[in-house]
């Protein structure tokens, strides 16, 4: 669900963050009333376990698996507050030291995944839950119904702003600038995807871990007893989160009755409404001649399309009853799950004592002195499940990528001697200048001096693109493929491929299509050229010095570094799991095993927590961070700065100019 | 102040008298515990996995507050609303270092420097006291070569020094340390006393809390022995240890077949991770 960079235009990702930042603000303020000195190691332990299990993997219908979003998980656990500041610090972290999800995009991914899924995902659990007692089986329903829901409404949330970018956003021969597919498209794609694969797996193993923890004795949010005042205020936001939901509930089909509308307007109309939106007075053409050439993008809804708005209706309306539907299937499949009889009571805590503990050597018994390697000898047949692997191979691979950072950011070089806060403030304007341009020469200018500057700082072009190609170009390359063609690019033929159906790839397709692959890998190259030059600390100073919000630098400065604990806690419990499969894993025991595993992870997570919170006590913490500010700016880091506006001021005035 | 013991030429660190502590869970942690802790003093609390320990040392740390007895702290009593107090709170913070046994907990900055400097900044310290104070402390622990590493890039012996360098940071008069042997190979270990052994020259208070039975004659004149019951069995000086091995038996701290062998088969690690688990899912 990470969007990368280069795929939304700048003034979605701008109105994005302006959505997001009252809602950081207010979640900030609510969380820090509620936590106080304590905020700043619950918080990042809360995010280091975010961002820690969404690299988990787990099985998902049809032989794929799916990567928790944890977001109502969170919520359910900790507060919706706090899941708002969890979530957006783990993507902050997964942006700028991972390159999963894109920069100027954070603010549009942390709109659906770190708010709209948290916060949907939660109100949809307080509306099951109802007055249901902490322990109850329905609080456990409660969490698969709302995180299904959760990361459905997110997903065609993301669907939403990827289709209206071919609406907004065109060049003067029609072609998109942005992503290419229309909502007509993406929400049912992204729906399909999360409704089949994502959302029950995400269900599964929200209510398995909540189900873990509720044996475990740890309370729910909201869930204490003598927090009546908490209740109170509780119940005066739920009406609040139940009229955000029915908006965004609401707010796909508003928009879809409004994409319909849009083919309908004339050119007049729609240069008002670009221009109200964008601020741009540009391109009625594009839409003109779409009218004019009868374009419909590909899709399996093609035909309710060209019939009109009611049968996109009636498309809608399956999709409705398909989740609907879904969300019953699980309902009902996690009830019975939750009725067997086998269930432990709940309180299971071993409270052996110590002194019972004998350390006088009793007899072994007869199994354990002869050897029986016969017995599982079944073990190599059946199907094995690739769930431990994966997520073993992705564990690992996270924590050599966080481990090996440093290897070129620690040695001298143009881009390493620079002043972390010049570098911070040159990507980023290079980053807007590669968002704002339609252009392939200053795009690839952009691509080409990124890599310069790796060669000046010493760093090996191949490592650096490897990265590059392997993130987003690859990803947003076969989305765009079919821009190539003359179904979705209308224009002068470059190669007939077929004639009847008449099949060619256009020009004006290979240039739609060059510039939007071009624009993802400037933008991705940039990021990773930055994080490959600069350790984290560094970059965390660079952000300090450049007036970011301490308790944001802290936050991710300390989420950062649990993230590595709890990456290698996770990486022994997989392997140590790994190292007693005998016999092919089932998807359910797989699935349990992750569910449970969270479960374990998170109560670490929070005796950690406590753990961190003491020792920061120990040394005169008080809730407020104090940090020694050792920025030193030379004359070479003003100068480069002056360069790098210059160079971005003079691409694209010189875009501006030459068309 | 108020109710000095005046047999005590010199006012104790610490007094604790009639000590109890309760989990969460409403399970005894600590029963009826007293004794005192004179400036200068190193004393070893000695028990089995379990037996309260580290949560002793958590109220001399001002982090956990007895349910009943009453603890007094240079003079003063110590109590969570007293600490609320910014100026009281500064002061005991400043005097009292904690050495956690989890590096990892204790270990949160971004980089060795700033661990190192978190202490003497929250301590309301100059940027160049500050710098000074860590390049000294990071001398002093054989860290100057860690200062610009992250705490998951260093070994586990490495992030021990550290946790004791960011500790001393802030010069504390009592330092209160959790196993801080456990997990470090025979030659740290050895430096670890010596640096210990020239810290306690210089004046420092110790309390720490340990089951390796080979280094608590190195590291302390006291030893407070706990049962397994959350009380104190005995105090005695560190000297009569050797001949007490029946007391240590009998708190299930030595076993009759171990004790045979003498004490070098002791599995501290293993015993680590129980005492670990233990003390963070029982109160849940």
């Amino acid at each position: 669900m990470h969007i990368p960079d280069g795929v939304l235009s700048p003034s979605t990702c701008a109105i994005a963050a302006a959505v997001m930042i009252p809602v950081w603000w207010s979640a900030g303020r609510k969380v820090k009333s509620t936590l106080g000195a304590k905020q700043l190691p619950v918080l990042a332990l809360g995010s280091a376990f975010c961002f820690t299990i969404m690299m988990f993997n787990v099985p998902a219908p049809g032989g794929t698996t799916a990567h928790p979003v944890a977001g109502t998980l969170l919520a359910i656990l900790l507060g919706p507050w706090a899941a708002i500041i969890g979530v957006s610090t783990a993507l902050a972290i997964q942006a700028l030291f991972f390159g999963d999800g894109g920069v100027l995009a954070y603010g549009a991914n942390s709109l659906t995944m770190a708010f709209i899924l948290p916060m949907v995902g939660y109100a949809v659990y307080r509306l099951f839950a109802g007055k249901s007692s902490g322990e109850s089986n329905r609080r456990v329903l409660a969490a698969g119904v709302g995180s299904f829901v959760g990361i459905n409404v997110a997903a065609s949330v993301v669907g939403i702003l990827l289709g209206i970018q071919p609406l907004l956003f065109r060049d003067s021969t029609g072609h998109p600038l942005y992503f290419p597919f229309g909502l007509n498209i993406t929400v049912p794609s992204m729906l399909a995807a999360h409704l089949l694969l994502a959302g029950p797996a995400e269900a599964v193993v929200t209510a398995m871990v909540v189900r873990y923890m509720q044996r475990t004795g740890y309370t729910l949010y909201g869930c204490a007893g003598d927090l009546t005042q908490q209740d109170h205020r509780n119940r005066r936001w739920e009406s609040l989160w139940v009229g955000i939901l029915a908006l965004i509930a609401l707010s796909p089909l508003g928009l879809i009755a409004q994409g319909d509308a849009f083919g309908e307007w004339n050119a007049e109309d729609i240069r008002k409404v670009i221009f109200k939106v964008t601020g741009q007075s540009y391109v009625p053409q594009g839409m003109a001649h779409l009218q004019a050439v009868g374009y419909h993008p590909l899709s399996f809804l093609q035909d309710y399309a060209q019939t009109g708005s009611s049968a996109n209706v009636v498309g809608y309306i399956g999709a409705g009853i398909l989740g609907v539907g879904s969300i019953l299937a699980i309902v009902s499949l996690i009830g019975r799950r939750l009725v067997r009889p086998a269930d432990q009571p709940a309180n299971n805590s071993v409270a052996v004592s110590t002194s019972q503990v004998s350390c006088a050597a009793t007899e072994l018994p007869p199994w354990l002195s002869t050897s029986t390697d016969t017995v599982f000898s079944r073990a190599s047949r059946g199907k094995s499940n690739p769930f431990l692997q994966r997520t073993l191979a992705e564990i690992t691979n996270g924590t050599a990528t966080a481990l090996r950072a440093d290897k070129w950011a620690n040695q001298r070089g143009l881009m390493q001697d620079l002043n972390p806060a010049a570098k911070l403030i040159s990507v980023l304007v290079l980053l807007v200048c590669a968002a704002l341009s339609h252009s392939l020469p200053v795009l690839a200018l952009i691509y080409i001096l990124a890599n310069v500057a790796a060669y000046a700082s010493s760093i090996p072009l191949g490592v650096l693109n490897r990265r590059v190609l392997l993130s987003a170009p690859l990803f947003v390359g076969g989305i765009a493929l079919p821009l190539l063609f003359s179904f979705a690019s209308p224009g002068n033929p470059f190669v007939v491929l077929w004639h009847t159906p008449y099949i060619a790839i256009t020009t004006q397709g290979m240039w739609a299509f060059a510039v939007l692959v071009m624009r993802v890998t400037a933008t991705v190259a940039l990021a990773v050229l930055l994080t490959m030059s600069t350790p984290w600390h560094k970059l965390l100073g660079a952000m300090r010095s450049l007036k970011a919000p301490s308790i944001f630098v802290s936050l991710v400065a300390m989420t950062y570094r649990y993230i590595t604990v709890l990456l290698q806690t996770a990486d022994d419990m997989f392997t140590a799991r790994k190292s007693r499969t005998v016999g092919p894993v089932h998807d359910a025991e797989a699935r349990r095993f992750v569910g449970n595993g969270i479960g374990v992870l998170f109560s670490k997570t929070m005796a950690l927590t406590d753990e961190v919170i003491a020792a920061m006590t120990a040394r005169g913490y008080r809730g407020e961070s104090k940090v020694l500010n050792k920025s030193v700016w030379n004359r070479k880091d003003v100068l480069w700065v002056v360069c790098i506006f210059a160079t971005a001021i003079a691409l694209i005035l010189g875009e501006h100019y030459h068309g | 102040m108020a109710n000095q013991d005046s047999s005590i030429a010199v006012l104790p660190h610490y007094k604790l008298q009639d000590v109890s502590f309760k989990y969460d869970g409403g399970q005894l942690a600590l029963s009826g515990i007293s004794f005192a802790v004179k400036p200068g003093e190193r004393v070893a609390l000695l028990g089995a996995n379990g037996c309260g320990k580290s949560t002793l040392l958590k109220i001399l740390g001002g982090l956990q507050f007895p349910h009943s007895g009453q603890i007094e702290a240079f003079g003063q009593p110590l109590t969570a609303k007293r600490l609320d107090n910014e100026q009281t709170a500064h002061v005991f913070r400043r005097r009292v270092g904690f050495v956690f046994q989890n590096s990892d907990a204790q270990l949160f900055s971004p980089t060795v420097a700033d661990e190192l400097a978190f202490g003497p900044v929250h301590m309301g310290l100059t940027a160049a006291e500050v710098e000074d104070r860590v390049q000294s402390v990071a001398a002093l622990t054989g860290i100057e070569h860690l200062l610009s590493r992250a705490p998951f890039q260093i070994s586990g012996g490495e992030k021990k020094r550290v946790a004791l360098a960011c500790t001393l940071a802030t010069n504390p008069d009592v330092i209160l340390m959790d196993e801080p042997t456990a997990a470090l190979d025979p030659r740290a270990q050895s430096w670890l006393l010596d640096l210990l052994l020239k810290l306690h020259e210089a004046g420092k208070t110790f309390v720490i809390a340990t089951h390796d039975l080979e280094t608590v004659a190195h590291i302390a004149d006291t030893v407070i022995v706990f049962r397994e019951d959350h009380t104190i069995a005995e105090i005695m000086p560190a000297s009569e240890l050797e001949n007490r091995m029946n007391l240590l038996v009998q708190v299930n701290l030595v076993h009759e077949h171990l004790h045979r062998h003498g004490s070098t088969l002791h599995s501290h690690p293993h015993g680590h991770g129980v005492e670990h688990t233990h003390e963070h899912e029982d109160p849940a």
